[in-house]
């Protein structure tokens, strides 16, 4: 079976500056794995390669053996930083948009969610807040069965009780065949979560390791050896 | 997938669009109210009122048009280059679909605005012989063009009804076009695609000065002119027709092959 997620000497350049530069790194299904780094180290531009939302500048990305692709679409599941939402919506509404458009996603997922997250289903987007805005992005997320979950600042605006929600759905929701990546620097609150971390530095790979390995050969947690890597 | 995207596309254009049907409709009637009251008796205050409601009427035809515009703009731009297009373009669809189904609704805007402009006019002036009066005119024009050029007559209006159609699609996609070049640019974008369509404009403009100058080299006598005087009518709208399937063609496989392999969202 093909990993999941596949970076060969992967390069993205904005114009004349370099995001991303020869990076190889692969993941497999089946892990959790947290994809840290300062701000503007390329955890982004990484994602959205990924999502086809970018094109490589050399090198290649492969979801499950292929380019980005509508194949590929169907099975990655994607939490973009920023709200992607019309605001003329009602929840309602962007709920049956996903089912339109998404063979594996599950509306009842999504309805029990924003039960228990006290959402109002029939509320207009336009009228939520900015956090709750982003808890229902989420909640559409993991609603869909997908093979591949890529998850950009999943919890940067939410508070510490729909935080802890959302990370136990995150791990309940995923299955042996998928991968879940997390890209944030708030590491402390997501270290308990994590199979494996990738640190991205100055968009370069600075380290690929299980959680596990850190902790016994290094006696450290993720949040003091990013603390020690990127020490300002 | 195509009938899905045009299912939401339409919806959230159609928000703008019918509220701005339904008043300018509803301000034709109270127009033609007005008109008939105003012949019979002329009170100053009727005739006030009446010319805000022609002011209104026609405020309305301008914001349908100017909205019409606006909306095949800030769609593209918005919902597909904007914060919206992570979602359209992470969506299982090709981005010939999403391209395509910008430009039927656009379409279908311009065109609906149209017939509902010429029904508001058909109301303002309704009166009780009106439609035995158009149904007249109809008949008249007919007998006319039946007259002047047979039989062909008829065809040459369903060409030119092909034609316009076609020169709508072309003039949209290159403002897709347009804006899609824009966006490979890092920084300015807008002004990108504002250059874009000027040099697009220019390049069309240099190709039909040179299908004129070549067409007008072409020596015609008097005698071949009253010959085909049927024909050459026919000639210069296929002409029309096939110039504008080339730029539309030409336009969406720009904006395709933009948006399939040098899409930048940021």
């Amino acid at each position: 079976m093909n990993p999941i997620l596949e970076c060969k000497s992967l390069t993205k350049k904005y114009g004349n500056t370099g995001a991303l530069s020869n990076i190889d790194l692969t993941i497999q299904r089946g892990r959790i794995v947290g994809l840290l780094g300062p701000n503007g180290s390329g955890k982004s531009t990484l994602i959205k390669l990924a999502n086809g939302l970018l094109t490589p500048t050399g090198g290649e990305i492969l979801i499950n053996g292929s380019y980005p692709g509508i194949e590929t679409k169907k099975i990655v599941s994607y939490l973009p930083e920023r709200t992607y939402l019309n605001d003329w919506m009602s929840v309602k509404e962007v709920i049956d948009f996903f089912k339109d458009f998404y063979s594996n996603f599950k509306p009842d997922k999504a309805y029990e969610m924003l039960e228990r997250l006290a959402i109002n289903p029939n509320d207009k987007l336009k009228t939520l807040s900015k956090g709750t805005k982003e808890k229902v992005q989420l909640i559409l997320v993991m609603s869909r069965e997908a093979d591949l979950y890529l998850l950009d600042e999943p919890i940067g605006g939410v508070d510490p009780a729909a935080r802890d929600y959302i990370l136990n759905t995150i791990i309940n929701n995923y299955n042996e065949k998928a991968a879940v990546v997390i890209s944030t620097h708030l590491i402390a609150d997501i270290e308990s979560v994590l199979d494996d971390v990738v640190f991205l530095a100055n968009g370069k790979v600075a380290l690929t390791e299980s959680v596990d390995e850190i902790r016994e050969k290094q006696g450290k947690s993720i949040d003091g050896l990013f603390r020690e890597v990127f020490k300002c | 997938m195509l009938g899905k995207l045009l299912k939401y596309e339409v919806k959230s254009t159609a928000r703008i669009f019918l509220p701005l049907y339904a008043s300018l409709l509803i301000f034709a009637v109270i127009n033609n109210i007005f008109i008939r009251i105003n012949g019979e008796n002329n009170k100053l205050v009727i005739s006030i009122i009446s010319g805000i409601s022609i002011a209104a009427y026609v405020f309305i035809i301008i914001a349908i048009f100017v909205f019409t515009l606006f909306v095949m703009i800030q769609r593209f731009y918005k919902n597909l280059l904007g914060d919206e297009g992570y979602l359209m373009f992470t969506l299982p669809v090709k981005t010939g679909e999403n391209i395509i189904t910008k430009l039927l609704a656009s379409m279908m805007w311009v065109i609906i605005s149209v017939i509902v402009t010429l029904l508001s006019i058909i109301i303002i002036s309704y009166n009780d012989n009106i439609f035995i009066s158009i149904l007249n005119s109809l008949s008249k024009i007919s007998l006319e063009i039946n007259n002047v050029f047979g039989i062909s007559g008829y065809l040459f209006f369903a060409e030119a009804f092909i034609a316009i159609i076609m020169t709508l699609a072309t003039s949209i996609l290159m403002v897709y076009a347009s804006i899609a070049t824009g966006q490979m640019l890092n920084r300015h974008k807008l002004l990108g695609a504002f250059g874009a369509y000027l040099a697009f404009n220019m390049i069309m403009q240099i190709i039909v000065s040179i299908i004129v100058v070549i067409a007008s080299a072409i020596e015609l006598n008097t005698v071949i002119l009253m010959e085909y005087k049927n024909t050459i009518p026919h000639l210069i709208i296929i002409g029309i027709i096939f110039f504008n399937l080339t730029f539309t063609a030409i336009y969406y496989i720009i904006t395709n092959l933009i948006l399939s392999r040098r899409l930048n969202l940021e």
